[in-house]
């Protein structure tokens, strides 16, 4: 999976120049010198032996997460998820937009002007899970987006430079970053695509419908907050898991936090 | 070897290894227009390695014949551990290329393609210091 054909020929540089350090340091007497340079051959091939356990490691969690980590279909997984977190904004969205809409038709009429500011208050909380779920969902879009164009680029180089010793903190920190964040991301969107079919739409403009949307938009702001939470705590765990996978490997690292 | 006939190898080899590019081809390209300055300095790289490898043998294996000739008991020790310093000097070169066929004996695939341009590699560098010695 991480392996190109490209990988290959940078594998064989590093190992060619490393041994021949090492056989420089030799002719020259220096043998702790090339002792070192030898070792640091051989490291490659333990990383390269690391990135093949890791590769198979994906392909159990893509078994276990039901997550196409593991082969072509990451990006277009990625794609999928960024639509998956498009269409939950848009639900809070239209959340948002309806009891706004209402409470600006009850505010119009003198009589019922008094009633805006009932459903506003009984629909505050509502409102404030709409919202952030419509911020919150907007950056995963975001973020599935950005992983969906440099997923590629993370993982040919991240995989090309994590068995070079010169190169492993550089690289380790990219392929730790795809793997963690392209599995979290998919997983999440997997989660949040199976919770999307309870949630249920806001009503249509049936003055039935009006007498309880204050009970509506709680039954979609309850499993909204759930996704959100849901979707912070994965976040959170990625991000300690990248960090931790990448000083594993020897490599610097980073960490992402978004949503709410 | 020329530039050319180098580069088409390794291209072959590519051609022919068993796992397929699977990642974008923007990346590779990327890694790819990179490589062609460092495939040359490596190639040198492994040629100095071989010429220090050689001319200290040669180096050696005089210091040893003058220590032997004119060191008398004490000077002929010295010498045979120059000699065997000598040998060891010289016997990294066909140690650089025996490790290229045990990768490959090893029947992995992803180390057979390192082996194999290992071995290009060294026999480009080997080509360089024959030609200029």
């Amino acid at each position: 999976m991480y392996f190109t054909n490209i990988s290959y020929v940078v594998y064989g540089l590093a190992v060619a120049a490393y041994l021949s350090i090492g056989a420089i340091h030799w002719g020259l007497g220096r043998r702790s010198y090339a002792l070192y340079y030898f070792e640091q051959a051989v490291s490659v091939f333990i990383y390269i032996a690391a990135l093949l356990l890791i590769e198979a490691l994906l392909l159990k969690v893509e078994a276990l997460l039901g997550a196409p980590v593991a082969d072509n279909s990451v990006e277009e997984a990625l794609r999928r998820a960024s639509q998956i977190f498009d269409t939950a904004r848009q639900r809070s969205l239209s959340w948002i937009l309806t009891i706004a809409s209402l409470r600006a038709a009850l505010s119009i009429v003198p009589v019922t002007s008094p009633l805006s500011y009932v459903l506003g208050s009984a629909t505050g909380w509502s409102m404030s899970v709409f919202n952030m779920c419509a911020v919150s969902f907007l950056f995963y879009m975001a973020f599935a987006k950005v992983f969906e164009e440099i997923h590629p680029y993370l993982a040919s180089l991240g995989a090309i430079m994590t068995p070079i010793p010169r190169l492993r903190s550089i690289g380790a920190a990219m392929l730790s970053a795809d793997i963690v964040f392209s599995t979290a991301i998919i997983y999440y969107s997997g989660i949040v695509s199976n919770t999307l079919g309870n949630i249920p739409s806001p009503p249509s403009l049936n003055p039935v419908d009006w007498m309880n949307i204050a009970g509506m938009a709680s039954n979609a702001a309850i499993p909204l907050a759930q996704l959100l939470v849901k979707g912070v705590v994965i976040m959170s765990i990625a991000s300690a898991l990248s960090v931790g996978f990448s000083k594993a490997l020897s490599g610097v690292y980073f960490s992402v936090k978004i949503g709410a | 070897m020329s530039r050319g006939v180098y580069w088409s190898a390794i291209l072959a080899s590519w051609s022919t290894s068993p796992v397929p590019p699977i990642f974008s081809v923007n990346a590779e390209s990327i890694v790819k227009n990179l490589l062609s300055p460092f495939v040359d300095v490596v190639a040198v790289l492994v040629a100095i390695a071989f010429g220090v490898g050689i001319l200290g043998f040669i180096f050696l294996v005089l210091q040893g014949a003058l220590r032997w000739v004119v060191g008398g008991s004490f000077g002929r020790s010295m010498a045979v551990q120059t000699f065997m310093r000598a040998a060891e000097v010289l016997a990294i070169i066909p140690v650089m290329f025996f490790i290229s066929s045990v990768l490959r004996s090893m029947g992995v695939s992803q180390l057979t393609a390192v082996a194999d341009i290992l071995e290009k590699l060294l026999q480009r560098g080997w080509s360089i210091i024959m030609s200029s010695l």
